[in-house]
């Protein structure tokens, strides 16, 4: 697509406006990440999330091979299942339990069991692990910058990836774990027409993660239309020039593991519940204060971070307008409401046109 | 032999388990003997295994409290069968390396989940901790597998492993020697040995994400972390030592570890945000050299 824009100059075989597209593709993926990471609020940390996860939609269109298209057409697709799913989750805990303030939410896996289950998968999806749709996508993403060799492109997206983790978990902990606050022991389950369209969403997810083969063959037909040769796969096993992936394969192997690991846990001797308080303090005496760490959760990130995000678009502009209002300020003293002073102004301004028209006629 | 290649995918992973178990057991003792303690027997970790599997009581907050150690276990196994073991290929043909970079986290992840529902806040300062730790080294770790990726035109594991063959020399260790430093650096965090403890940090958040785990959840995590570290040396001696025949390669995997021990018993901890600068700092910087090398020659 980008390619067929402009004959001006390539890089890695990639053309310039589509390089820097790439460019602003991959930037936009890291910066929305770290944004999402220091959010407060449930809403808000998803809009970031989703503007970081364009991000990689751009890199792929940026980098325009057919490999870097079918990955880019993958992610919108992948992305408009889970942040669906994720919007519809977070409207469901707006509805019952009335915020989506981290602070004020936390532990409510116990009392809204389904919406966890989804948020769970939706997650999962966001961090880009399989076998949920999340991964396949960015894995052609990856696998389209690494055989262009645009290696430092290929890293920025890497490091995003890698913030999703930090938010993703921050979603799912704030809100689903850690303490329950006294005033949510109320809080219940949506009813069915909240519930049922997450679950719909939790089950495409899964299905496309494990034979991403199906949503490969609706972006088949669009290279087509590109004149661009599609890329080989089969339902569960796409292969690339670099690798392989089978998600089927991966998503038995995992289910294997984990029965394993079931067993293990089912083989020894059962546990005994115990309640939330009921925790290791180093001896103090544990009171009803709220001790769900959610707030400034990655405050030793931010510190780090805090030369960066000092630069913001927003705080430029309101710097600008500052400014101009500052400008305007002083300009306002030239009017004083004085008839007088008005009428010197008009003396000294025919005196300066008269010193024009003189020195104009010699 | 065929019987043996054949059976590889049921008796690697037991393999990694007994191994990882071993290597934990002589840390303790090297480390012991650095500080002029006598130390434990080698075979400790086995003992310690055992017990904590037999325990009768093991306390749970939740479901989800439950999930945490059972998903570590299944990620670490997962990851495990993703390899290329010792000249042996199990499942490495159907999923590349970049595949194994995103199985590697279901452990941690699973972990994390796990360790949040017990509602201590010790355990969510530990996660935040180790979330901005796996932050702080992939990157410099990906600009190193990248430098790799680049020189062999590939992502798969088993088709890298047989470049570096027949002799020392074609080793990436020699080949890309600024990428295999990097990664080297970044393992020491990957694997939470000292500088990059802070996510675990006995002192100061009670051995944070473990903080409420006790019995056979305790156990669980053991066996997830002996698997741990046969992984991450695996991977390190798959990328960077040319792999080898089984002897050849669980030497080389000992190799890496020891060194990851040799640094980790005399060094003290960063706190975390310093972690997090240095890796963003100097490997980075190296891995880039590294990779502009790559690109280069």
């Amino acid at each position: 697509m980008a390619g067929r824009l402009s004959q001006a100059g390539t890089v890695h075989g990639v053309s310039l406006p589509g390089y820097l597209l790439a460019w602003f593709g991959a930037l936009t993926a890291l910066l929305g990440a770290l944004y999402a990471a220091f959010q407060e609020r449930g809403k808000r940390l998803l809009a970031y999330s989703s503007i970081s996860q364009l991000g990689y939609v751009l890199f792929g269109l940026g980098i325009g091979t057919p490999l870097a298209l079918t990955g880019a057409l993958f992610h919108a697709l992948s992305h408009l299942l889970f942040k669906g799913l994720l919007f519809l989750a977070i409207g469901a805990v707006i509805h019952q339990a009335g915020t989506d303030e981290f602070a004020k939410l936390g532990g409510l896996v116990r009392r809204m069991p389904w919406t966890f289950v989804s948020v769970l998968v939706g997650v999962i999806a966001l961090a880009g692990v399989p076998p949920t749709v999340g991964f396949p996508s960015k894995w052609l993403l990856y696998e389209a910058a690494i055989e262009k060799h645009l290696v430092f492109l290929a890293a920025v997206i890497f490091a995003a990836s890698t913030a999703a983790f930090l938010y993703a978990y921050r979603f799912i902990f704030s809100v689903f774990l850690g303490q329950l606050q006294p005033e949510n022991e109320t809080v219940r389950e949506g009813n069915l027409f909240l519930v049922l369209p997450q679950l719909i969403l939790t089950a495409l997810i899964l299905w496309f993660g494990l034979f991403p083969g199906h949503a490969l063959a609706w972006v088949d037909p669009i290279l087509r239309q590109f004149h661009l040769p599609p890329l080989a796969h089969t339902a569960g096993r796409i292969t690339t020039s670099l690798g392989t992936f089978d998600a089927t394969v991966v998503g038995l192997a995992f289910l294997v593991t984990l029965i394993l690991a079931l067993a293990v846990f089912f083989l020894t001797a059962r546990s005994r519940r115990v309640p939330q308080m009921d925790n290791y303090f180093a001896g103090e005496a544990p009171t009803q204060v709220s001790m769900h760490y959610a707030t400034d959760f990655y405050r030793f990130l931010r510190r780090e971070f805090q030369g960066l995000l000092r630069w913001s678009a927003d705080r430029g502009y309101r710097w600008l307008a500052d400014f101009v209002s500052y400008l305007a300020e002083r300009l306002r003293r030239l009017y004083t409401g004085n008839g007088q002073t008005y009428v010197w102004y008009l003396v000294g301004f025919l005196a300066l046109l008269l010193i024009f028209y003189l020195r104009g006629v010699s | 032999m065929n019987w043996i290649q054949a059976t590889s995918i049921v008796w690697v992973p037991l393999l990694a388990i007994a191994t990882g178990l071993l290597y934990m057991g002589i840390a303790r003792k090297v480390i012991a003997r650095i500080q002029r303690r006598y130390g434990p027997p080698v075979y400790q970790n086995f003992l310690d295994t055992l017990k904590l599997l037999s325990k009768r009581t093991a306390i749970s907050h939740g479901t989800i409290f439950d999930l945490g150690p059972i998903m570590a276990l299944a990620g670490g196994l997962l990851t495990l069968l993703f390899l290329p073991i010792g000249g042996y290929r199990l499942l490495s043909f159907q999923g590349d390396l970049l595949v194994v970079l995103y199985l590697v986290v279901i452990a941690p992840l699973g972990m994390a989940l796990g360790a949040g529902d017990s509602a201590n806040p010790n355990a969510a300062i530990g996660m935040a901790r180790g979330l901005t730790l796996m932050l702080a080294y992939e990157v410099p770790f990906v600009l190193a597998i990248l430098a790799v990726m680049v020189k062999y035109n590939t992502a798969s594991l088993w088709d890298i492993v047989q470049a570096q063959a027949g002799g020392w020399h074609h080793w990436n260790l020699f080949a890309l020697p600024l990428s295999a430093i990097v990664a080297d650096i970044s393992l020491q965090g990957m694997m939470g040995k000292k500088p990059f403890d802070q996510p675990v940090a006995p002192h100061e958040i009670a051995s944070g994400p473990m903080v409420e785990y006790g019995g056979k959840y305790l156990a669980m995590l053991q066996l997830y972390h002996a698997v741990a570290i046969f992984v991450e040396t695996s991977l390190f001696t798959v990328l960077f030592l040319g792999g080898g025949p089984l002897w050849a390669f669980l030497l080389k995997t000992f190799v890496v570890f020891l060194v990851a021990v040799l640094i980790h018993a005399v060094a003290p901890r960063f706190r975390i945000g310093q972690a997090f600068t240095f890796y963003w700092k100097w490997p980075t910087l190296l891995g880039l050299l590294g990779l502009v090398w790559a690109l280069v020659l």
